[in-house]
């Protein structure tokens, strides 16, 4: 690349960045997904200024976080899925962002396997048809009864999301190819309670 | 047996299990990649160490975040202190939270239901 072209790149991610502004997007992280990643994203999100002033935001935006970015590491390293060899399995984009006043929000996108995908949609409508105290429940029985080996929580992490967002988890799977899909899933937190 | 020491790491928690006093302690964040690894050698010396004991002793514990698998690692670890208890052995165990820190607190209250073993939760 020559400076021109360099020049005229930076001017387009400048206008990029305007416009995720005007959205509110507090951080934007698109790239390879690795516990040491997670951890260092992890620390963005607490030290954020705006975020770092309220404990309770604070914590339950990091823990959302958490658990969808280990969702994905989880996955993109399961052998079961060793035949696809796609290396974009281990990608993610994580957006967290802010509408309006007081509500807060966490984005993540990743590709998925049809395998993958099903079980996510079974688990996410599943969670959809709960009442806040039927998957508060879930979620203690789930823990109590859960496994500690690796990648085998049985949808425990999705739980907790669900019970640290203000709002019904919304998501979108689009269609890649015969193989793959992309999911993309939004938290709401609310700042106050 | 062996003091069993780990220093805090930024997704694991500080272990501080020291056999002359009979103080075990736990603190800091979990939320390791694999907590099998982390979690199974800890089980694993505090099953020597319980079946062993003799003195009262004391685990304390002052976390301020757990991922979803390392809550199901602590229970498992409540599990085996209360089973002790439940044998006979003089356990008690402190959960410590930070007042700002509302999901500690909500942790340590999840672990005390079900359990025989005194459990006390404290503000720090």
């Amino acid at each position: 690349m020559n400076i021109q072209e360099f020049d005229m790149m930076l001017n387009q991610s400048f206008s990029f960045k305007e416009q995720m502004n005007q959205k509110g997007v507090l951080l934007c992280y698109e790239g390879d997904i690795s516990q040491k990643i997670i951890e260092d994203i992890g620390r963005i999100i607490k030290h954020n200024i705006e975020v770092n002033a309220n404990p309770i935001l604070m914590r339950r935006l990091f823990g959302i976080f958490i658990e969808q970015a280990q969702n994905i590491l989880h996955y993109s390293t399961d052998e079961k899925f060793d035949e696809y060899d796609n290396e974009d399995l281990k990608k993610a984009v994580a957006i967290l962002g802010k509408n309006g006043n007081d509500k807060y929000y966490m984005i993540t996108g990743n590709l998925v396997t049809k395998s993958q995908q099903k079980n996510l949609s079974l688990l996410l409508e599943e969670i959809k048809k709960l009442s806040r105290k039927e998957l508060m429940d879930l979620y203690v029985r789930k823990v109590k009864t859960g496994s500690i080996v690796k990648g085998k929580g049985g949808g425990v992490g999705l739980l907790e999301i669900a019970r640290f967002a203000s709002e019904p988890l919304e998501y979108t799977i689009n269609d890649i190819d015969d193989n793959f899909s992309y999911f993309i899933m939004k938290a709401v937190i609310k700042g106050r309670n | 047996m062996e003091n069993l020491i780990l220093k805090s790491t930024e997704s694991t928690p500080l272990i501080d299990f020291n056999l002359t006093n009979n103080l075990l302690r736990i603190k800091g964040e979990s939320y390791p990649e694999n907590p099998a690894e982390f979690y199974l050698p800890i089980l694993e010396w505090l099953e020597n160490y319980l079946k062993q004991l003799s003195q009262p002793s004391t685990i304390e514990f002052l976390i301020e975040y757990l991922n979803s698998s390392s809550c199901i690692a602590f229970i498992r670890l409540m599990e085996l202190f209360d089973k002790y208890f439940q044998d006979g052995k003089n356990l008690t165990i402190n959960w410590y939270y930070h007042p700002e820190n509302e999901m500690s607190l909500e942790y340590g209250q999840l672990f005390q239901s079900d359990l025989k073993i005194p459990f006390n939760i404290k503000e720090v």
